[in-house]
């Protein structure tokens, strides 16, 4: 993690880059652009919030200013600007409350999850761990390596706003030094871990911002930092899954900063210029706010909220209920490393060399030369920058962790979507619904059913082309529906406030359709059971991020 | 009646204040096994007919509670049966209060243990008429939560019992299948039981609802968990379709043998806990009052 010294300087190198793009514009239309979309944004905001006044105070100045101002005059105005960006942007690392963090958070957050048993509490009985519960795995022997020689990007499926401590946790695991990572305003504003964001080596990113001069900057700040040497963490899928999909389209934006970065550094004669691409899946068994982005999902086109600051995750009872479960329940959360890469998609060995689909070692430098110079050409490298979307697109798909929620939710979607052919979707999970209109469907079809997933389950998996937990793999070999049917049910019956699915006598009732279908979803666009994909749509973050 | 806070739960108060969740209805022409369990001893390590472990009640979690070894796999092999998918009907009877259905059911969810229906003792309500007596006498309690089920099943269903031998569950039991096949009724029913410390009232009203009940033999086999006499002293009293059980082990071979479970199932089983053999009830198999010991009755 840099350093305060490195952190001022990558904050100027940022300004710089950023003031010296527009230049070829004119900077008084720059500056109109960014006066217009400040007070629009402005304009929506709680007028008493403090940060708001500031902002509005601000932008009245620069406002004031602009009016008779020189050429000279306005350059200054935009370096004020952009400096008041890149300071809201730029992270405050404290290797004291890193260390702290890792080495307290773990155990505490055991003892506490399984001390609200009395009984555990004041008892004798080994407290859980967390690594017991959250399994790193993967092509993770290489990660050290692979540091040491470049610059790491981790780019993992993103569903929950967990998924950035989980991702801290298992760097810290795999004795790697911290990543630094884009969050959400949302998550700094979060009551339980918003105070550490900033110290944990997070860097703000306002999504409510629209100013194309603060996207620059944002984008700007990623790629300086990369130069910097800082190992980052990108959320290619811009935001968390809506729809519980894995993502099937990357917003390609902050992707590409890493062929910018490699050619800056390739340009510049660093010693170590090389950057790695790892993509990596999270599987949860159960989403911590699964409700809530469904629902968003669901939501109509335009109505869905891209910034959600009021699930879930902001409330204290839901981690605990959530956390509860993983622990008491025994569920693991997988978080799986995929084929590093490099910057044009391509595999990288042990070493850090680039490979073809050969498996022969080539030239990474060589994707941005012309006439043996490093050049910079834009439309190359968003074409290179295509490819890597769709080499990690093809990780996610390969690395995904499937569950028994998963696989239940499925079965039970499928078998109720067969039967009311030509529905479409709003009308069948309205006509799954709840209460009074509750479905419900006979054991012995859903174990039919489920069979017939596992099977087609085990062919895929033998190909490498998704990963099945331990409980899926149990049932596979036992030929054994009961042990999955179980695990799934117990997952559904304890997190949720209404369990997704429950087992009454020897029938399944579906007491949730809106999270049967979005744990379903995880399954979605494999062509399994001839299912047709529902969620999967090829846009950026793949499962309708509006 | 429902509760009015949970309207799956049927509030019953004759012949004996209980609380009821069936969720299944058994075909009328279904003539294959039902299993009825008891909880307290026979499934959880738990001790909620002592007045210690109702005290403990308020501080367990669905989490703390511990089966005893061997038995979440006892039952989920008794509900697959031999084909290991066959669903078969799975009922409790529980003297634990209500307001721990969900610490239960709970553990059951976290345990995967499948049931059609579960009959709470409703303890507040015997509280609330100061019958104190009758808060540790589960007679009659039992008695009517058995005879309701009977009266639920098609006739010809095969009853299989489990219970253990900390308190009178194979006495209670073998009273039920006595009652079921018209062995046991009327005023030598009633006595019987007064005899057990019930009360009359409740004794009445458990008699009452036999008479209601055709006569057949449904009992085909009672199976006690060996938890205070590991030698199943407290079973020889009895004839041999009453086993006594060391180990849900020893119980899952024997099982196996009748056709009950299947192999795997019993393999699980073992795999948990296998020692110690059956012991089988020595008494002679007499018509006119086998399976009660003719000392039990009045």
């Amino acid at each position: 993690m840099l350093s305060a010294d490195e952190v001022a300087k990558l904050v100027s190198e940022v300004s710089e880059r950023v003031i010296t793009r527009v230049g070829s514009r004119s900077l008084a239309e720059t500056l109109d652009e960014t006066l217009w979309w400040e007070q629009e944004r402005l304009r929506g905001q709680d007028p008493t919030d403090e940060e708001t006044l500031a902002d509005k105070q601000f932008y009245a100045d620069v406002h004031r200013q602009m009016q008779h101002a020189t050429p000279l005059e306005q350059r200054r105005l935009l370096v004020q600007i952009v400096d008041r960006y890149t300071h809201e942007i730029a992270g405050n690392f404290s290797p004291t409350v890193y260390k702290f963090a890792a080495k307290v958070a773990p155990p505490m957050l055991s003892a506490l999850l399984t001390g609200l048993s009395p009984r555990r509490l004041f008892g004798r009985e080994a407290i859980p761990r967390l690594d017991q519960h959250v399994i790193i795995e993967g092509e993770t022997a290489n990660l050290e390596t692979l540091r040491e020689r470049g610059t790491l990007i981790v780019t993992p499926t993103h569903s929950s706003n967990l998924d950035s401590l989980l991702i801290g946790f298992a760097v810290h695991e795999l004795g790697l030094p911290p990543l630094t990572y884009g969050a959400g305003l949302s998550l700094f504003r979060n009551p339980i871990v918003g105070k550490f964001m900033h110290n944990l080596g997070a860097y703000t990113v306002d999504r409510r911002k629209r100013d194309p001069l603060y996207k620059r900057t944002l984008k700007a700040f990623t790629a300086v930092s990369l130069e910097f040497g800082q190992d980052n963490l990108f959320f290619p899928g811009g935001s968390r899954s809506r729809s519980g999909a894995i993502e099937r389209g990357l917003k390609k934006g902050l992707l590409g900063c890493s062929v910018s970065a490699y050619r800056n550094n390739l340009m510049r004669g660093k010693p170590n210029p090389d950057i790695y691409v790892v993509p990596c899946t999270i599987s949860y068994p159960l989403v911590l706010e699964a409700s809530t982005l469904i629902e968003d999902w669901l939501a109509e086109v335009g109505k869905s909220r891209y910034i959600i600051v009021d699930d879930e995750f902001s409330r204290w009872e839901r981690w605990l209920d959530f956390l509860r479960g993983i622990f008491a329940l025994d569920l693991k959360i997988h978080i799986r490393f995929g084929q590093a890469l490099d910057p044009f998609g391509n595999p990288v060995d042990a070493q850090g060399n680039s490979l073809d689909p050969k498996g022969r070692q080539i030239s990474a430098r060589g994707y941005l030369q012309v006439n043996g110079e490093v050049v910079e050409d834009p439309a190359r490298d968003a074409e290179y920058t295509r490819e890597l979307e769709q080499r990690i697109l093809t990780e996610f798909s390969r690395q995904n962790v499937i569950h028994p929620t998963h696989v239940l939710a499925f079965a039970c979607f499928e078998l109720l979507r067969r039967a009311q052919p030509g529905v479409d979707l709003y009308r069948l999970l309205s006509s799954i619904g709840s209460g009074r209109s509750e479905q419900s469907l006979a054991l012995p079809e859903v174990e039919e059913e489920i069979e017939a997933l596992l099977e087609q389950l085990e062919q895929r998996s033998a190909a490498g082309q998704i990963r099945l937990s331990s409980v899926i793999t149990e049932a596979i070999t036992n030929d054994d529906v009961a042990v999955l049917l179980r695990a799934a049910l117990r997952s559904f019956g304890t997190y949720h406030p209404k369990p997704v699915v429950e087992r009454r006598g020897v029938r399944l009732h579906v007491c949730d359709a809106k999270l049967l279908f979005y744990y379903r979803n995880r399954l979605d666009g494999y062509g399994l059971r001839d299912a047709p994909a529902l969620a999967s749509f090829a846009s950026p973050g793949g499962a309708r991020h509006v | 009646m429902a509760d009015r806070e949970a309207p799956e739960y049927e509030l019953i108060r004759a012949p004996f204040p209980m609380v009821r969740k069936l969720q299944r209805t058994l075909p009328s022409d279904y003539d294959g096994p039902a299993f009825i369990w008891d909880i307290d001893k026979t499934w959880l390590d738990t001790r909620i007919s002592q007045v210690k472990g109702m005290l403990k009640i308020p501080f367990e979690f669905a989490v703390d509670k511990r089966a005893l070894p061997g038995t979440t796999a006892l039952l989920h092999a008794l509900r697959g049966g031999p084909s290991d998918r066959a669903h078969r009907p799975l009922f409790f009877i529980t003297a634990s209060p209500p307001f721990i259905r969900k610490a239960i059911e709970r553990k059951m969810l976290i345990d995967g243990v499948e049931f059609d229906g579960i009959t709470y003792k409703d303890q507040l309500e015997v509280f609330r008429r100061r019958e104190f007596g009758s808060l540790r006498e589960h007679t009659a309690f039992k008695l009517g939560a058995l005879l309701l089920l009977a009266q639920a099943f098609p006739e010809r269903t095969k009853i299989y019992m489990f219970g253990d031998d900390a308190e009178r569950d194979a006495l209670i039991y073998c009273m039920f299948a006595d009652i079921c096949a018209g062995r046991l009724r009327g005023d030598k029913l009633v006595a019987t039981q007064v005899k057990l410390g019930v009360l009359q009232h409740y004794a009445r009203d458990v008699a009452a609802l036999a008479e209601q009940l055709p006569v057949h033999e449904r009992v085909l086999g009672i199976h006690i968990n060996l938890v205070r006499e590991p030698d199943g002293r407290r079973v020889l009293g009895y004839d041999d379709r009453v086993l006594g059980y060391p180990s849900a082990g020893a119980a899952a071979r024997v099982l196996y043998e009748r056709g009950l479970i299947s192999a795997r199932g019993r393999d699980r089983v073992e795999q948990v806990e296998g020692a110690g053999e059956v012991v089988f009830g020595q008494a002679a198999r007499d018509p006119k009052g086998w399976w009660t010991p003719p000392d039990q009755l009045a």
